[in-house]
């Protein structure tokens, strides 16, 4: 009972794990199927997209065109033939080809490769390029019997459309890449293999190595209906896991899908001896196990168990080993997630391409490594496909390594959604992306290199009018562009009249270019700025296919010179016409090469009308005015500048000359300009004769003043010994006169009778008054001659000396002195002395008879201030106003002599002082009512003497 | 002072001037004491011994009355030739003229003149000028030491 109970319980146990166990395996090839079929479509996926690129890409397009055309083709053949290597390179194809939709080859990469196509490949090529669309081709042979497989991109032309110009054909050796792909087993297993298979008539066709017999890839071949064979029972159509037995007869487990988009079956197979083998093991240490139960009848089924369970366990342990080792083995990056996202389970590719160790990355949410800019995204990825249980395919995120740098990976994840599990695989396609990204750069540096040039560029689609580029340096010059070229005409020229001129000028001009194409020159522009400026461009167009390459050369500044040139000269050409001079320029042989200006009417001549001749000639040919003139243009050529007289014919003319330069400063010829001086030459020469005549004319002069002034010399010397002889000689007789009659008297003494001494006393004061007349006499006469002496005079001192004496004579009288402050004056002391003395002796002789006497002597400015006036004013006798004017003569006296004694000298002498001192003197007087006498004089700068 | 040599040499060419100085000079028993040389040339000899006066007594005048104009020889010539003298640069000079001229006088005294008195006119006014003079230069006045040399 006991037994049965017990071999009943370990059958049962026995069933558990079996079915288990199969479960596991199932799921397991199911899997690996499903991950090897999604990364064999994005293997093809990638190749095409290469193939598109080619298709695509509008410098090939206008390269090859070139090349067929015959244009450029060393230019194109070598741009051509760098693009197919470094493609061939970089996407790692054996062999890339470019040839004609016929098949003929243009270049090829390497050039170690056959010149000539294969049939299959040129009716792939022609079909490519009838349609347009990428082609590629089966698993093949080639001649060599290596396997290929190959992708055929059309080049359309640079107008599009088909037939395409041109193929290029790439041809990749699967063996380097999609076989290992395929046949890589993630788990760990002995016999685990994955087949590509494809049906070739009734066959089925093994694509691929086989991990246990080589050399069969394209060329193993089997019926395809074959019963228990899983690759037929897969051509036939069955999906999912069977049973049955493999190309050796050995019976296995089999997974079988068809890859989407191909001909192709993938089989993802396992021996079922691997796979149940651990079933059959068990099955017999479950009846080992009852046996020795029921033979022993002792034994515990604790014991049971605890043995049981540690040999299963090793069972898993080993094969889970056998997992570990392959998972470890493998170059991608193999991971199983939880449901919440964190690392379950890695391999050391992770280790080994993030820099982490296992240890750290375990447990940790994934998300955590993802690069930030691509959290979104991946965010997005989980929630809408692997949260719903749907595979992700080709899903390229960037992932953090360990250092901060970053992985590009690409994704193939299978969510278990029941499990809570998520099975991916990743590849590292750091270097592909790294490569797109040189080849994108390249376009940014073309990019970068038009908006770095200053001529703006617009690229327009030449189908439909849209500017698909604008080059940086457009916004600047322009301060706006246009997305279209309709919009472009209404802001670049927004006069209508103006742009439908443009657009019926560039109409032609477009069609001109495009049938030549080169770049042509359509002429020049007005466009209008945002900033309501203009600018003056050259727009030259260029077609590359379809697209229209217009740039601009902004002539703006280059128009403004030119115009402010032209004005210039404009203004030149009127001064050199209008300026009353002649002007001209002679060439390097002294030929006038231009003579223009209003002075050639002075000459008789017009305009221009001497170009060509020799100046020589012009100068009469011969003579001393040719040879001049010859010679002065000869100077000028010689490079100096100076300005000379040249007589022409009767005229002269100051003439300036200088050299003429080119732009590299050697000498060409000579300008000059030439003014008719001879009105002025004339006026010169009448000024320096009347010149002449006035020095002669002072010259006489002087000499007559000279002559004048000894002849005045001599007379004053003469009438200074006439007055010495006066002095002397006239005195004598009177002293004689009067000492003899003295003598007489004396000797006659007490006998001379009243009658006899009165007579002897009129004779002695006869010759008394004589002697003071003589003495007047004199000094009148030399106050007319004497030089005069001016310095800066005291007034009052000089009065105070003319006082004193009359003072010390009069000291009996009784008179009253008013003496008023006196300016200083300039004049001569002695003289102003003596006037005075006479003016003062006066008032005090003709106020002898009053008691007291008044005498006041005052002063005062006057003339505004240029002069002064003195005055001596008196209480005397006075005289007749009707008179005045006799005063100042010589002799004239006013009084009787026997009342007043006097010569009459006094006043003529003061006045002739004062005048010769520039002043003026008067007398303002009435009978018995005293005197004023006035004289002034100007107030001067004392004059050194 | 030697009483045998005359106090006073008048240098005058008119008579009634040498007859009215003589006058004046008697009025004060003066006259006795007089020369009269009749022009400049006279009067040098006479000083210096020469000539018509070459026998004269030997001694200077106690001062020489010196009239300017005089024939031959004037008295600003004598009166140069006097201080040009050794022996006679130090003789008291009177110029007694009629001259006021200002030319004279300046000449007179750089010439180194002792004095110089203007002739009057009015007959009192020269016998009292004259008179002064000769009480002053032959009476009062002290000579200059005799042997120049």
């Amino acid at each position: 009972m006991l037994a049965v109970l017990i071999a009943a319980a370990g059958y049962f146990i026995w069933r558990q794990q079996a079915q288990s166990i199969e479960q596991q395996a199932d799921r397991t090839l199911t899997a690996v199927g499903q991950l090897k079929a999604k990364q064999i479509t994005s293997w093809l996926g990638e190749r095409r997209g290469d193939a598109a690129i080619l298709r695509a890409d509008p410098l090939v397009a206008t390269a090859a065109a070139d090349l067929l055309a015959g244009r450029r083709t060393a230019a194109a053949s070598a741009d051509l033939q760098t693009l197919l290597d470094a493609f061939r390179r970089t996407y790692s194809y054996v062999v890339v080809v470019m040839t004609t939709p016929g098949g003929r080859v243009l270049l090829r990469a390497p050039q170690a490769a056959p010149a000539l196509l294969d049939e299959q490949t040129t009716a792939l090529v022609a079909k490519a390029t009838a349609t347009g669309v990428v082609q590629s081709s089966d698993l093949h042979l080639d001649g060599a019997g290596r396997t290929r497989i190959d992708f055929v991109a059309p080049i359309l032309s640079p107008q599009g459309g088909v037939p395409a110009i041109a193929a290029v054909t790439l041809s990749a050796d699967p063996g380097s890449f999609l076989f290992p792909l395929v046949q890589t087993w993630p788990s760990p297993s002995r016999s685990g293999e994955t087949l590509l298979v494809e049906r070739r008539g009734g066959q089925v066709l093994y694509l691929n190595d086989l991990r246990f017999r080589k050399g069969t890839a394209l060329k193993l071949a089997v019926p395809a209906n074959a019963a228990n064979l899983p690759a037929a029972m897969a051509v036939r159509g069955r999906r999912g896991v069977v049973q049955g037995l493999d190309y050796r007869g050995v019976p296995v487990l089999a997974a079988l899908q068809h890859v989407p988009g191909t001909p192709w079956y993938l089989v993802a197979k396992e021996d079922t001896n691997d796979v149940l083998g651990p079933i059959r093991t068990q099955a017999w240490m479950t009846a080992a196990v009852a046996l020795v139960l029921v033979a022993l009848a002792g034994v515990g089924t604790l014991l049971f168990w605890r043995v049981r369970e540690s040999q299963v366990s090793a069972e898993i342990r080993e094969s889970e080993e056998k997992f570990r080792r392959f998972f470890e083995l493998t170059a991608d990056l193999v991971v199983i997630a939880d449901i919440e996202g964190n690392f379950r389970e890695v391999n050391s590719a992770w280790a080994k391409t993030l820099g982490y160790s296992k240890e750290e990355l375990l447990g940790r949410p994934y998300l955590e490594l993802v690069h930030p800019e691509d959290k979104e995204r991946t965010e997005q990825v989980i929630a809408e496909k692997l949260k719903r249980g749907d595979t992700v395919l080709s899903f390229e995120n960037r992932y953090l390594r360990k250092d901060g740098s970053s992985v590009w990976l690409d994704w193939t994840s299978q969510p278990q959604v029941a499990e809570g599990y998520t099975f991916a695989i990743a590849r590292d396609i750091t270097e592909r992306r790294r490569a797109d990204e040189v080849l994108r750069d390249s376009e940014a540096a073309l990019r970068a290199i038009l908006d770095a040039t200053p001529f703006p560029i617009a690229l327009v689609d030449a189908r439909d009018d849209v500017i698909d580029y604008w080059s940086r340096s457009a916004l600047t010059l322009f301060g706006h562009t246009a997305p279209t070229a309709a919009e472009w005409y209404e802001i670049a020229y927004p006069d209508p009249e103006y742009r439908q001129a443009v657009i019926h000028r560039w109409k032609p001009l477009l069609d001109k270019a495009r049938r030549s194409g080169q770049a042509l020159n359509t002429g020049e522009y007005r466009i209008a700025c945002r900033d309501g400026s203009e600018r003056i461009c050259e727009l030259y167009v260029t077609f590359l296919a379809d697209r229209l390459v217009v740039t601009f050369n902004d002539i703006t500044a280059r128009k403004h010179a030119e115009e402010e040139l032209r004005d210039s000269e404009e203004r030149l050409r009127f001064l050199i016409d209008q300026t009353p001079t002649v002007n001209w320029t002679l060439d390097a042989d002294l030929r006038f090469t231009l003579s223009r200006g209003a002075g050639l009417q002075t000459l008789g001549l017009g305009p221009d009308k001497v170009l060509g001749m020799y100046v020589g000639d012009f100068l009469g040919g011969s003579g001393p005015q040719a040879e001049l003139g010859v010679a002065m243009h000869r100077r000028a050529l010689a490079g100096e500048s100076f300005a000379y007289e040249q007589p022409i014919g009767d005229l002269v003319f100051d003439i300036i000359l200088g050299p003429l330069r080119d732009a590299d400063d050697a000498l060409i010829g000579v300008i000059g300009v030439a003014y008719d001086a001879t009105a002025r030459k004339q006026a010169d020469e009448a000024r320096r004769a009347a010149e002449r005549k006035v020095t002669k004319l002072n010259a006489e002069l002087e000499q007559r003043v000279l002559d004048r002034t000894a002849q005045l010399d001599a007379a004053n010397k003469e009438l200074e010994a006439f007055a010495y002889s006066v002095s002397h000689d006239l005195r004598a007789p009177l002293r004689h006169i009067s000492g003899f009659s003295a003598l007489l008297a004396e000797r006659l003494g007490d006998s001379l009778d009243e009658r006899s001494r009165h007579y002897v006393d009129t004779i002695s004061r006869s010759v008394r008054d004589m002697g003071v007349l003589i003495d007047d006499l004199l000094l009148f006469s030399r106050t007319g001659r004497a030089e005069l002496r001016i310095a800066s005079v005291d007034m009052d001192e000089v009065l105070r000396e003319a006082l004193e004496p009359l003072k010390l004579e009069t000291s009996e009288r009784e008179i009253e002195w008013a003496i008023g402050p006196l300016p200083r004056v300039v004049g001569d002391q002695a003289l102003l002395r003596q006037v005075w003395a006479n003016l003062l002796g006066n008032a005090v002789k003709y106020t002898r008879g009053r008691a007291p006497a008044y005498i006041e002597v005052g002063a005062r400015h006057a003339g505004g201030a240029d002069k002064d006036i003195f005055w001596v004013r008196d209480n005397g006798v006075g005289f007749d106003m009707q008179y005045a004017h006799k005063l100042f003569g010589v002799f004239q006296r006013l009084h009787d002599s026997s009342e007043f004694e006097g010569t009459g000298i006094g006043l003529a002498n003061v006045q002739r002082i004062i005048n010769r001192l520039g002043g003026r003197v008067w007398a303002e007087g009435e009978v018995d009512h005293g005197a004023t006498f006035s004289f002034s004089l100007p107030r001067r700068k004392e004059t050194p003497s | 002072m030697k009483a045998d040599v005359p106090a006073i040499l008048l240098a005058e060419d008119n008579p009634n001037d040498v007859e009215l100085t003589i006058e004046a000079l008697e009025r004060h028993r003066l006259a006795n004491r007089v020369t009269v040389a009749h022009d400049g040339v006279e009067a040098m000899e006479y000083l210096r011994r020469e000539g018509a006066f070459s026998n004269r007594e030997p001694g200077d005048p106690a001062v020489v009355l010196l009239d300017i104009k005089m024939p031959r020889k004037d008295g600003l010539e004598v009166l140069r030739e006097i201080r040009g003298d050794p022996a006679l640069r130090r003789q008291p000079v009177v110029i007694l003229t009629s001259s006021r001229e200002e030319q004279d006088l300046i000449t007179s005294y750089d010439l180194g003149v002792n004095a110089y008195v203007v002739k009057p006119v009015d007959f009192s006014s020269f016998i009292d000028a004259v008179k002064e003079l000769g009480v002053f230069w032959a009476l009062i006045n002290e000579r200059p030491p005799n042997g120049v040399e």
